[in-house]
């Protein structure tokens, strides 16, 4: 969270007998970092995870390389990861979640021999890894970790699907649980499932962001996921991704003018609509823009500002999609571009007339 | 009353993290509603709606130039992107100076004027490396940065002129990019360039930037101390890299003095501190007279929490004490 400002907010709910001034004094003292600074200590602490886990590593390989061993040293880093989550320091959450990576990785590690056993029997794979990921998101930890294991279990997830169509609509899903997530962060803000919520709204937003890269920019990535398929025989997704990024942006444009006259909320929604359809070539930017409007609905401004550069690596990723030429794509973002100046030119004028 | 964008994100925020009890929270919600006002969605589609146009126009211009269209002759070519660029800039011609609209035009000429440049290198085959490409399109672009005097627009130029930078020595290098910061000559000359950059910005604030933001000393610092601390961990192993380590000191510690009081800005005292740590964990790493065994692991991996926990703590302090004061 970004403290800019914190003091003034808590002055001002003291002002209005939210709370006494020692309540406030706490508060202060217990307002998190700025960003930048939490950036720098998790380097920090993941180096020096890596090098205690690189230290029981040469142990651990002295006693032997099997499914048990592995697995044994899966367990006891899992273990320590929540033994260390429960500490509740910056340090111990950084250090808990290097342990869980390396822990969840060993424990997968078991079900399969060798780097064939990923082309062979992936879906087996994603399943132990998918009930893993889910498991380690039960005990109390950091939001961090917490969307790390949403990530791996919604990636694991994806490998379940598998490429094609079914990819397209799962990355939708994730797009509007996402958005849902967001849209409704006052209603879950102070429930005692928040910060599982939390973290659960972070994994969706990146993973409906990355989704779109690969579903609407480069399908035979998709193949990866599942080995073995030809990209030469996937369906494309070229309609229902466009279509369903078209009607999440929609939906989320009418839930947030819904309380508005008629007519606004009808231009709102044709706005959007028109929107939608200049970006058909470019499904990516109908996702961004229905996150944007979801995440800035929750006023979350280091969200506001990674869809916004995620809107631009897309933009870089587009242009080497080969399901469109550079042609029709030049004409698509200079479409969209123009729908964009017409509705600031639309909207300008409409402030002037109004107070 | 109403609460400001940034007010409820940080309410929203204490609650998650169960600083608010959920009767404070309430009654905080219940003093003023807890999402953006309609002036603040306005405003933000207003800045969006801009930005965004220009930049994807900006970006079918260099669509439509990589598609390399064969029926079409090369001065109607260079037409569209002349028409472009000058588009942007009768865009800001008659655009208040400084204002929205001025700024969103000039920083599409800017982009525009590398796809002008990326064209007339396609159409004539001139032979030119890419980080030619790039050092002509920071010098052309120049004169509608400097014009503009935006944030986006100097970080646009910050960003292409390191690209031009980097292009240079990793081709001048005997082994690619990666290999190019492999040399001590190379990481110094890139934190040159910042430091010029950096000391630009902080002699001359008002006549580059119009809103004085701090986010491109902030690029820059990264651009100074990024690349010297790498070399300074290194000089421990190769003495080839000491001028290197040497620069990093020399840097760090004016960078701490500077940014630590006469112009505090701790985003880069917090850089300067913790790249003096990554140098000091490699120096640890290096006089461990036993190698990198159990022990030896374990110890560097104490330090490196000690003393980043205690600079956090640091740093974090003068971050509230700032804010408060």
């Amino acid at each position: 969270m970004s403290a800019t400002g914190l003091p003034g907010l808590l002055t001002t709910l003291q002002h209005h007998g939210v709370f006494d001034a020692v309540r406030m004094a706490g508060l202060e003292h217990c307002a998190p970092p700025p960003w930048w600074l939490a950036v720098l200590q998790g380097i920090a602490a993941w180096i020096a995870s890596l090098l205690i886990i690189s230290s029981f590593f040469a142990p651990l390989m002295l006693l032997g390389e099997g499914p048990l061993v592995r697995g044994v040293g899966g367990v006891v880093l899992v273990g320590g990861a929540v033994w260390l989550f429960a500490r509740d320091s910056l340090f111990t959450g950084q250090m808990g979640l290097a342990f869980s990576l390396a822990g969840q990785a060993l424990l997968v590690s078991v079900v399969f021999d060798g780097f064939d056993a990923f082309a062979t029997r992936p879906r087996v794979i994603a399943a132990v890894g998918l009930a893993i990921a889910v498991g380690m998101l039960v005990p109390a930890s950091t939001v961090l970790h917490r969307t790390v294991c949403a990530l791996l279990a919604l990636g694991y997830g994806a490998v379940l699907v598998g490429p094609g169509d079914a990819l397209a609509i799962y990355a939708l899903v994730l797009t509007a649980a996402a958005a849902a997530c967001w849209l409704l962060r006052r209603a879950w803000a102070a429930s005692p499932r928040a910060a599982l919520i939390k973290a659960l709204a972070h994994a969706l937003t990146l993973a409906a962001l990355v989704a779109g890269w690969i579903v609407a920019v480069d399908p035979s990535f998709g193949a990866l996921l599942s080995p073995g398929t030809s990209t030469a025989t996937l369906p494309t997704a070229a309609f229902v991704y466009p279509l369903g990024a078209g009607i999440v942006l929609l939906a989320t444009i009418a839930w947030l003018v819904r309380g508005l006259p008629p007519a606004q909320a009808a231009a709102g929604i044709g706005a959007g609509a028109i929107y939608a359809l200049t970006a058909w070539n470019a499904p990516g930017l109908a996702v961004s823009g229905a996150l944007l409007l979801a995440v800035f609905h929750a006023c979350h401004r280091p969200w506001i500002a990674l869809t916004l550069l995620a809107a631009i690596v897309y933009l870089g990723r587009f242009y080497y999609s080969l399901e469109a030429t550079l042609l029709v794509k030049s004409g698509a973002l200079a479409a969209t571009g123009l729908v964009l100046l017409g509705l600031q030119f639309g909207l300008r004028r409409w402030r002037r007339t109004r107070p | 009353m109403s609460w400001t964008s940034r007010e409820v994100g940080q309410l929203l925020e204490l609650a998650e993290a169960g600083l608010l009890e959920p009767a404070e929270f309430e009654q905080a919600a219940r003093l003023g509603e807890l999402k953006p006002t309609r002036d603040a969605w306005l405003d933000a589609a207003d800045r969006l709606f801009v930005f965004a146009g220009v930049l994807l126009i900006a970006t079918a211009v260099i669509f439509f130039f990589a598609w390399n269209w064969a029926d079409m002759h090369r001065f109607t070519k260079l037409g569209v992107a002349v028409a472009a660029l000058a588009g942007c800039t009768a865009t800001a011609f008659f655009s208040r100076p400084f204002g929205l609209p001025w700024r969103a035009a000039l920083l599409g000429a800017a982009v525009t004027t590398g796809a002008a440049l990326a064209l007339v290198g396609q159409i004539y085959q001139t032979g030119a490396d890419v980080w030619e490409l790039f050092a002509a399109w920071a010098v052309l672009m120049l004169p509608f940065v400097l014009l503009a005097r935006s944030t986006a627009s100097w970080c646009l130029w910050l960003v292409v002129a390191n690209a031009a930078l980097l292009r240079f020595i990793s081709e001048t290098a005997w082994i690619n990019f990666v290999g190019a910061l492999f040399a001590p000559r190379h990481l110094l000359i890139i934190a040159a360039l910042n430091v010029a950059l950096l000391l630009a910005f902080e002699v001359f604030p008002a006549r580059l930037l119009e809103i004085p933001r701090r986010h491109v000393h902030r690029l820059a610092a990264l651009g100074v101390i990024a690349p010297l601390t790498f070399g300074a961990c290194i000089g421990w192993w190769e003495r080839e890299f000491l001028p290197v380590t040497i620069g990093f000191v020399a840097v760090a510690t004016i960078m701490a003095g500077l940014y630590y009081r006469p112009r505090r800005d701790l985003p880069i005292l917090a850089l300067a501190v913790f790249g003096a740590i990554a140098v000091m964990t490699s120096a640890l790493v290096r006089v461990l007279p036993r190698g990198l065994d159990f022990l030896a692991l374990n110890l560097v991996a104490l330090f490196v929490i000690g003393s980043s926990a205690g600079a956090a703590v640091w740093i974090a302090r003068l971050y509230r004490r700032d804010r408060a004061s």
